[in-house]
């Protein structure tokens, strides 16, 4: 092995990994390699501890400062502990109401009618609302009051439609709420 | 020694010499079942690299140890998402290498000179005085390099991490990050062997 070769794979080392046993066979007979070798060593162990020790990030009170941060950090640590348990019996409690009354655990377990429900019915108003300005009764009800009913039919159905929504949503409203939370959770996380 | 049932009750338990020898994979384990006061033997154990990495992205020790106190928050809410195969610094180096990019909003750049040097206490060695010149040329190359290649070498030299470690961290592959490392050691080479011949010719 040259010495160039022995100097590259030193270069290469990584932070705690040792030279292969070519390389140490050419430091063992290379005075020139082995000083340099031991040089770099010297020059880069330590480095990090070397800032540690030393008073690197602020002033004399240092020390007391980092504690107090660690103080804060811990208390956060156990608020956050506190709220998993508290939630985990709160959701255990969530629990037991839902299985008590059968009727509240139809389908789908999230409210005392599910989902699908909820939507398919949604579904068959909105079907309902496209449809009817060209059923033959509304063209009966046009004929007779002799007047364009497009507009006010348009703002009751509006009505309607939001309602409904918001009756879903309010009856919903801590289920999409925790839905929403994991979403959020799983964005921030990617 | 402390039966692990008063683990619960703070401060006298995270401070006895058994708890201070856990490893931290252990703590993580015992932390995740529920014995949350260990936690503070991590955070004992790597405040203080956080808080370096801190002054890299921050120039107020005030906004500093916010940052320190979201890392180690995060950490505690990822927990569970350590996987035990790798060194736990490393894994949390991660994290606090993307919340300061986050919160900074600085793109992966790292402000090398903010931190303060102050004199090594054991002043006057040929080590300290190696080692010095090593912490001023590869500081130098940190700010010399453009991104992501200085945060590579900074990493490297200055939290010991690995090429792999530093690859994880920084979002970029090893081999590249390998050639960042050794053309950084290239030239505190040079500077080494150049110091040595003005020392020779000195004498
Ligand atoms: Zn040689």
């Amino acid at each position: 092995m040259k010495c160039e070769q022995a100097m590259e794979a030193i270069l290469r080392l990584d932070n705690g990994a040792e030279p292969d046993a070519t390389t140490q066979g050419h430091l063992s007979n290379c005075p020139r390699c082995r000083a340099e070798y031991s040089q770099l060593r010297r020059a880069l162990d330590g480095l990090t501890k070397s800032l540690e020790n030393a008073s690197d990030v602020s002033a004399p009170d240092d020390l007391h400062r980092r504690k107090q941060v660690a103080d804060r950090i811990m208390s956060a640590v156990r608020a956050e502990a506190e709220r998993v348990a508290a939630r985990q019996t709160d959701s255990g409690s969530q629990l037991r109401r839902q299985t008590a009354p059968a009727s509240q655990n139809l389908a789908g377990g999230t409210g005392w009618i599910a989902y699908s429900t909820w939507i398919s019915v949604g579904v068959l108003l909105l079907l309902g609302i496209i449809v009817l300005p060209y059923t033959e009764g509304f063209l009966f009800l046009r004929g007779v009051m002799e007047r364009d009913l497009d507009a006010p039919l348009a703002l009751t159905l509006g009505l309607v439609m939001s309602g409904y929504w918001a009756l879903f949503i309010g009856t919903h409203i801590a289920d999409l709420r925790r839905r929403l939370r994991r979403l959020h959770r799983a964005f921030s996380r990617a | 020694m402390q039966s692990q049932h008063e683990s619960n009750t703070h401060d006298t338990d995270t401070e006895s010499p058994a708890a201070l020898e856990l490893s931290d994979v252990v703590i993580v384990e015992r932390v995740l079942a529920g014995e949350v006061e260990l936690f503070r033997i991590l955070v004992d154990r790597y405040q203080r690299p956080v808080y370096r990495l801190g002054f890299r992205f921050f120039r107020a020790v005030e906004d500093v140890e916010d940052y320190v106190q979201d890392v180690f928050l995060k950490a505690y809410l990822r927990l569970s998402q350590f996987c035990r195969r790798g060194r736990f610094y490393s894994w949390l180096m991660r994290i606090a290498y993307t919340h300061g990019i986050d919160r900074s909003g600085r793109k992966k750049s790292l402000v090398t000179t903010e931190y303060l040097d102050s004199p090594d206490p054991r002043q006057g060695t040929e080590e300290t005085a190696l080692r010095s010149l090593a912490r001023e040329e590869l500081r130098a190359a940190v700010a010399d390099l453009p991104q992501p290649a200085g945060a590579c070498v900074d990493l490297f030299f200055f939290f010991e991490l690995t090429h792999k470690e530093v690859s994880r961290i920084v979002g970029i592959r090893v081999n590249t990050v390998k050639s960042h490392i050794c053309r950084a050691k290239r030239r505190l080479r040079e500077r080494l062997a150049n110091t040595q011949a003005e020392a020779y010719y000195e004498v």
